[in-house]
């Protein structure tokens, strides 16, 4: 019988190779390259323009390990919440229904996507850790090839151990509240350790990171605690259960057709459900019926959808609300990449808390039904949403007072408007993808205009979630409250002018295509 | 079948609930070998559930089934039951004869391909055979899982709404395989609301809200009570 699945796997290994247009993808990898390294020469030159000063270098070398640590430790939780919603493994539906159904064993089936996901993770996460070596090595002491080698091992050994600990969390049935008291306790000891006298259960790893500048052989015990993990969840992997596998390998396949696609409210969604992340059936807040205005009828309908948000994603939120105010940090203390990550991460905090608007979105149909214009429906839907928001922006604002006190009172100033404007990236997003309901008729488009469609219509809205990053840069550049006037009346501006194209998109959709067929002849 | 043969399935206390939403159970059954059951039920009576807790497609929260004297999911259970389910589903790259080879094979059939041009014979998919059936029409995919089902030896088949999408020629060379595989002394769980397979089985079990409303045989129960039937739908044009 293994002989079959052997035969199998060689039958479907030829014919993908034998798909494969090798022209194409050697074109690909050829952009991906200049893309790729044009980015990480383009960062590594901004980093330069702040060189540590010594007193800088002590610090990384002294915090860094714990820092550093919190990455691995974080991988392990990811990896603990992952492991019990079914995670990490994804195999193809028919494999489900026709492998593991099959009377042979379930470890000769899933042993292959295990080693698979170890590799691709450790891979991932290795390039993250090298481009993060290639930035260190600009401020810090050290080779750049010693930065970039510590940097790749360290960021292969954090993907290691996510993809272990997940698949043993899995395997020993672990429940999901179990595995989140886990997860937090490992977050927290390892926060003692950054700002205590501990020592954190990362803290090797996070020095292995280091090693750019600073090798100690003690290090290799994370190495070694990976190996063990590693080895540990090899041995359980037969036992990883048929059920969460069968719901994933459905999912899977569209999040891959989704992400194909560039569809990201489609790949919200699945996500969502790979996690098994649901609304709330009881909610947070409950609102009794009323009657009143449409406007109000609007925002009780959103005020509803924020109070069924599930724990997990307010936890999420909050994660996303605190690593923007690292980034923050990161940006004012001359790390100036560093607001793309801050904008990165406000686009996705905005996209958490645009549900109500999301959800509107993606039922047209119900829309279309109702006696109040498209656009200023979804303007309305928003109040609730940056009303969700306020706490993590405080909480953003409390990680940037804690590590920078002088720049407490600009932080707390500014943080609503900084997330207000971050949503706002994601509410393009999330209308771009809005069925057009005024197209009279798809215009042929060709297909490099399609790509470069594709591509704006992701970077576009990051971009302008990003811009909410410009704050933190500018306080550097010019501390002082004039800066934090500026910075809120220009974030006021480009907010408005976004609610303002919400509404009236439709409106100039409509004129212009009227203006172009007058124009036909 | 022998006496001493265990039953084709038997569940106790067998329990499914989603976070509060009970499923199924606790159901207790028992299915002798070689019984024709029919399962029916309104939609969302616990069916479907029913049947992937027999193949170990989900798990328990309570109680346990077993399968030819073995926990449904063991290698063993695996090996006796065979599973025709209501969705399809095939791998984008392999052609229906390389579904056939590659399944018959798993299951330990090495000797394959006449019981392969037989089965594709019977539901008129010889032509074919060497085309991918991720790319056929609903009702071509169902008889495509058909042929998967039967190429496989088995002593119990459980089947869910297997004639969903096909035509009349289909429905009839299914319920064939179906008397085959019976009078071979296999056990057949059917879900269904096709009266003609209800009539022909020696047992139905009905389910409402996960729970056993009937058990017991054709002439004793008044179906349009216990169940929507539906007659059979019109042929499907390919």
């Amino acid at each position: 019988m293994h002989d079959a699945l052997s035969d199998l796997r060689r039958t479907r290994r030829a014919r993908r190779l034998g798909d494969v247009e090798w022209f194409d993808l050697a074109y690909r990898v050829y952009i991906a390259a200049i893309f790729g390294g044009s980015a990480v020469i383009v960062l590594s030159d901004q980093v330069g323009d702040a060189e540590a000063t010594p007193s800088q270098i002590t610090s990384v070398f002294g915090d860094g390990p714990a820092v550093l640590g919190l990455i691995a430790v974080l991988a392990a939780a990811l990896g603990l919440r992952s492991g019990s919603d079914g995670g990490p493994l994804s195999i193809e539906a028919a494999d489900v229904r026709h492998l593991l159904l099959a009377p042979i064993e379930r470890r000769s089936v899933l042993t292959r996507p295990f080693v698979q996901r170890l590799r691709s993770a450790a891979f991932t996460a290795s390039i993250v850790g090298g481009i993060g070596g290639v930035l260190a090595a600009q401020r810090l002491p050290g080779s750049p090839a010693a930065w970039i080698a510590s940097g790749a091992a360290a960021g292969a050994l954090v993907g290691l151990v996510f993809v272990a600990v997940a698949s043993i969390t899995h395997a020993l049935r672990v429940s999901r509240p179990l595995a989140t008291a886990v997860a937090a306790a490992l977050v927290v000891w390892q926060s003692l350790a950054i700002f205590g006298d501990v020592t954190g259960p990362g803290d090797r790893f996070g020095q292995l990171a280091l090693w750019g500048y600073d090798q100690r052989p003690g290090d290799l015990v994370a190495v070694g605690a990976t190996l063990a993990l590693i080895v540990i969840a090899w041995c359980l992997v037969g036992r990883l259960r048929v059920e969460p596998l069968a719901r994933r390998g459905d999912l899977v396949s569209q999040l891959r057709f989704a992400v194909t696609m560039q569809d990201l409210r489609t790949v919200v969604l699945l996500r969502r459900q790979l996690r098994n992340e649901r609304p709330r059936r009881t909610p947070w807040l409950g609102l009794r019926p009323a009657g009143g205005s449409a406007r109000g009828a609007i925002w009780r309908r959103s005020w509803r959808g924020v109070a069924r948000t599930p724990a997990g994603r307010l936890g999420r939120m909050a994660g996303l609300a605190g690593a923007s105010g690292l980034a923050a940090v990161a940006v004012v203390r001359g790390t100036t990449p560093a607001f793309v990550a801050m904008g990165v991460l406000l686009f996705l905090l905005g996209l958490e808390a645009v549900e109500p608007l999301s959800q509107e979105i993606d039922q047209p149909g119900l829309t279309d039904g109702l006696p109040i214009a498209r656009g200023s429906l979804h303007v309305h839907l928003l109040v609730a949403s940056a009303g969700l928001l306020v706490p993590f922006a405080a909480l953003g604002a409390a990680v940037v007072a804690l590590i920078e006190p002088d720049a407490a009172a600009a932080a707390f100033a500014l943080a609503l408007p900084v997330v207000l404007l971050g949503m706002a990236g994601a509410v393009v997003s999330t209308v771009r993808d809005a069925p057009n309901p005024v197209a009279a008729e798809s215009p042929f488009v060709p297909p490099e205009m399609a790509g470069f469609g594709n591509a704006m219509r992701v970077l576009v809205p990051v971009a302008v979630s990003t811009l909410a990053a410009l704050p933190a840069w500018a306080a550097r550049e010019e501390p002082g409250s004039a800066t934090v006037v500026r910075s809120i009346v220009g974030i006021a501006l480009v907010v408005t002018a976004i609610g303002w194209w919400v509404t009236r998109r439709d409106r100039w959709r409509t004129a212009w295509q009227r203006f172009v067929a007058g124009a036909k002849p | 079948m022998s006496a001493a043969a265990p039953p084709a399935i038997a569940t106790a206390g067998l329990t499914k609930d989603y976070g509060g939403t009970l499923a199924v159970g606790p159901l207790d059954l028992v299915v002798a070998p070689g019984q024709r059951v029919s399962l029916i039920g309104h939609n969302g009576s616990g069916k479907t559930t029913l049947i992937r807790l027999l193949t170990g497609m989900l798990e328990p929260s309570a109680g346990e089934a077993v399968v030819a004297g073995h926990p449904a999911g063991s290698i063993d259970a695996r090996a006796a039951l065979a599973h025709l389910a209501d969705q399809p589903v095939f791998y984008d790259d392999l052609s229906l004869r390389e579904h056939l080879e590659y399944i018959a094979r798993l299951h330990g059939r090495s000797e394959w391909q006449p019981r392969a041009d037989e089965l594709l014979d019977a539901v008129g998919l010889t032509g074919r055979a060497d085309e991918l059936p991720s790319t056929f029409s609903r009702g071509l995919r169902q008889k495509a899982a058909v042929c998967l089902a039967f190429v496989r030896p088995f002593d119990v088949m459980v089947v869910d709404e297997p004639f969903v999408g096909l035509d009349r020629a289909g429905r009839e060379s299914l319920l064939e395989l179906f008397r085959l595989a019976h009078g071979g002394g296999a056990a057949l769980v059917i879900a269904t609301h096709e009266l003609a397979t209800v009539a022909e089985s020696q047992r139905i079990v009905a389910l409402r809200d996960g729970a056993v409303v009937f058990d017991g045989q054709p002439g004793e129960a008044d179906l349009d009570q216990l169940v929507d039937i539906a007659p059979a739908p019109e042929a499907e044009s390919e």
